[in-house]
């Protein structure tokens, strides 16, 4: 299988190559074009139990497409929604990722996604999109960035906040708890906004350099005004 | 080695992992990647933490270099625990095992975690998650919302100005008085606070805490407006909404845990946290039912039932675009038009009955 990133930037595609019978993970819906020979098919990832356990959880059904070679090797090509780019990251034997929601392209390998049950303070994130799935084994995750992409490093102990509306994806290893960006308690109640991501190190956190929910706000007000 | 474990090593100051091996040999811990072997640290040079969101996993640093190896596999601690007699380190070690066990549910064995997943299916193929949850809060005590909403105040206090301005909070807890005086005296123990805000709102936190912000003091014509402000939040307290939605939020396996009271101060402790920072909004049932209980307590009371209906009515007239701050209040307390039509239908209904 041969995958990699075209047109890095902000129009982003990424390009697969099949084997006849190799198959991958992707985002239900992301298909720009593909070869005759590759088949889509939309399932929910990991049986039964498990899409029961996540609609009880509030991740709402995170729905994957398998997408198969058959007959013969063939070739797809993908893109996420939004204007931005994307990223390849590696996985390695016993190296974990957490990717929000939004920002999951596709999987290559023996990748597990998880739609890992989280403790409380975090479980209500289903309308915020900050819900995350959790990627272990081997191979790689494409992940999606609205603007560009970038990566920061924390160092061990240290502690870097990121707002909510610009996370993409973050090792495992980080520990982290919602706060508030703003400071008013009021702001965020009657608002929403302003939650954001303490993380402490060691680990690297992705984040996309535009915010979906305040972009969409500003466009909002730009069409109000006409 | 004798047997390693999957980890990752950070160099010293970087965030970036590589994948390696972890034993432990002769008082050293031995860390070696696919490129060689790292120079083994000295166990009395090592310190130990819990890490992770779960705090699932093992982080060493050596206190020395500076350098962070992490690791899942739990079977390294007691492998560190066979090698060394620092007390420090067994100290440690012992605090990490305890973290790991912070949230009991998600250590169910998986088939009782299997078992309870399709026993909660059931329930709630018949009642829905809303009908379970609601379940939930009706069977939790009332001290439940009481200890949910002081932590929850604490914190909130932490941040946000509370006016102290003498007249306000005389005034504000002068018309509660009399509207808690037609209340089952077994209900909440209620206080009334005012927040320092230009936003025109109120809020109800679950044990019976009401913040009323100082612009909707300013704002409100005459006492039974602002009685009626009350009357509506005294009522989502007594019929518990703030509560329900917080549960809503925190999801089925946190309700869960608050009706079997593993540890109600940690559940509250999270449930008080999501209150300060999640989206709380009250459904439109909710604010009918808040809106006809609290006409129903301002009329027990003797006020007038129309307070808050000529409030919000002046408030809904005013020019969205021109001041969001005044219309604060339909952010949490939404449905404006519908709500406002239900209690106008409330209202006529109660003079009809008086004319009779
Ligand atoms: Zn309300």
């Amino acid at each position: 299988m041969y995958f990699d990133v075209i047109y890095p930037g902000n129009s982003a595609m990424l390009v697969v190559k099949l084997a006849e019978g190799e198959s991958f993970k992707a985002e239900m819906g992301a298909m720009v074009s593909r070869s005759q020979s590759v088949q889509i098919s939309g399932q929910i990832d990991g049986g039964i139990l498990r899409s029961a356990r996540r609609s009880m959880f509030g991740a709402e059904g995170f729905f994957f497409q398998n997408i198969t070679a058959n007959g013969a090797a063939g070739e797809i090509r993908l893109a996420p929604p939004e204007l931005g780019d994307i990223k390849l990251l590696d996985m390695r034997e016993g190296v974990d990722y957490f990717v929000q929601a939004g920002a999951f392209l596709a999987a290559f390998g023996d990748v597990q996604i998880d739609t890992k049950l989280q403790p409380l303070a975090q479980g209500f994130f289903s309308g915020e999109g900050v819900f995350a799935l959790h990627c272990t084994g081997v191979g790689a995750v494409a992940v999606s960035s609205f603007g560009a992409l970038a990566e920061i490093e924390i160092p061990d102990g240290e502690i870097h906040i990121v707002d909510n509306g610009h996370l993409v994806a973050w090792s495992g290893d980080l520990n982290y708890s919602i706060v508030k960006a703003a400071r008013s308690w009021w702001h965020s109640i009657t608002t929403g906004e302003g939650l954001a991501c303490s993380f402490t190190g060691p680990g690297t956190v992705w984040i996309q350099s535009r915010n979906p929910s305040s972009f969409f706000k500003w466009m909002k007000k730009v069409v109000a005004r006409k | 080695m004798a047997s390693s474990f999957t980890g990752r090593y950070y160099p010293p100051g970087t965030g970036k992992a590589q994948s390696v091996r972890v034993g432990l040999e002769g008082g050293m811990l031995k860390v070696s990647s696919d490129n060689g072997e790292f120079e083994p640290i000295p166990l009395s040079d090592i310190e130990l933490r819990a890490g992770g969101f779960q705090k699932d996993r093992i982080i060493i640093r050596n206190k020395v270099t500076g350098e962070t190896i992490a690791c899942h596999d739990k079977r390294l601690l007691a492998a560190l625990k066979q090698n060394t007699d620092a007390s420090h380190l067994h100290n440690e070690i012992g605090k990490i095992s305890k973290g790991i066990s912070i949230y009991p549910v998600l250590h169910f064995s998986s088939w009782i975690f299997a078992l309870v997943s399709l026993g909660t299916a059931a329930i709630l193929l018949y009642v829905g998650i809303d009908g379970l949850i609601d379940a939930i809060a009706d069977r939790l005590p009332k001290s439940f919302d009481k200890k949910v909403g002081e932590i929850a105040f604490t914190e909130i206090s932490k941040d946000e100005r509370l006016d102290q301005q003498k007249k306000d909070v005389q005034r504000i807890n002068k018309l509660g008085k009399k509207l808690l005086a037609n209340l089952d005296p077994e209900s909440y123990e209620f206080e009334f606070h005012v927040l320092e805000t230009t936003d025109v709102n109120a809020f109800a936190l679950p044990g019976g805490k009401i913040l009323v912000c100082s612009e909707l003091m300013r704002q409100v014509k005459n006492d039974n407006e602002l009685a009626g402000v009350l009357g509506h939040e005294i009522s989502h307290v007594t019929r518990r909404h703030t509560l329900r939605q917080t549960l809503h939020k925190a999801g089925v396996t946190a309700s869960v845990e608050a009706l079997m009271g593993n540890d109600p101060n940690l559940v509250g402790q999270r449930l008080a946290h999501l209150l300060e920072i999640a989206d709380l909004s009250y459904n439109r049932k909710q604010e009918e039912e808040a809106d006809l209980t609290g006409v129903e307590l301002l009329v027990k009371s003797g006020f007038p039932a129309d307070g808050l209906l000529r409030f919000l009515e002046r408030l809904e007239k005013l020019d969205l675009s021109s001041n969001n701050r005044m219309l604060a209040i339909f952010s949490t307390h939404p449905m404006p038009k519908e709500r406002i039509d239900a209690m106008r239908e409330r209202l006529e209904a109660i003079k009809k009955a008086k004319k009779k």
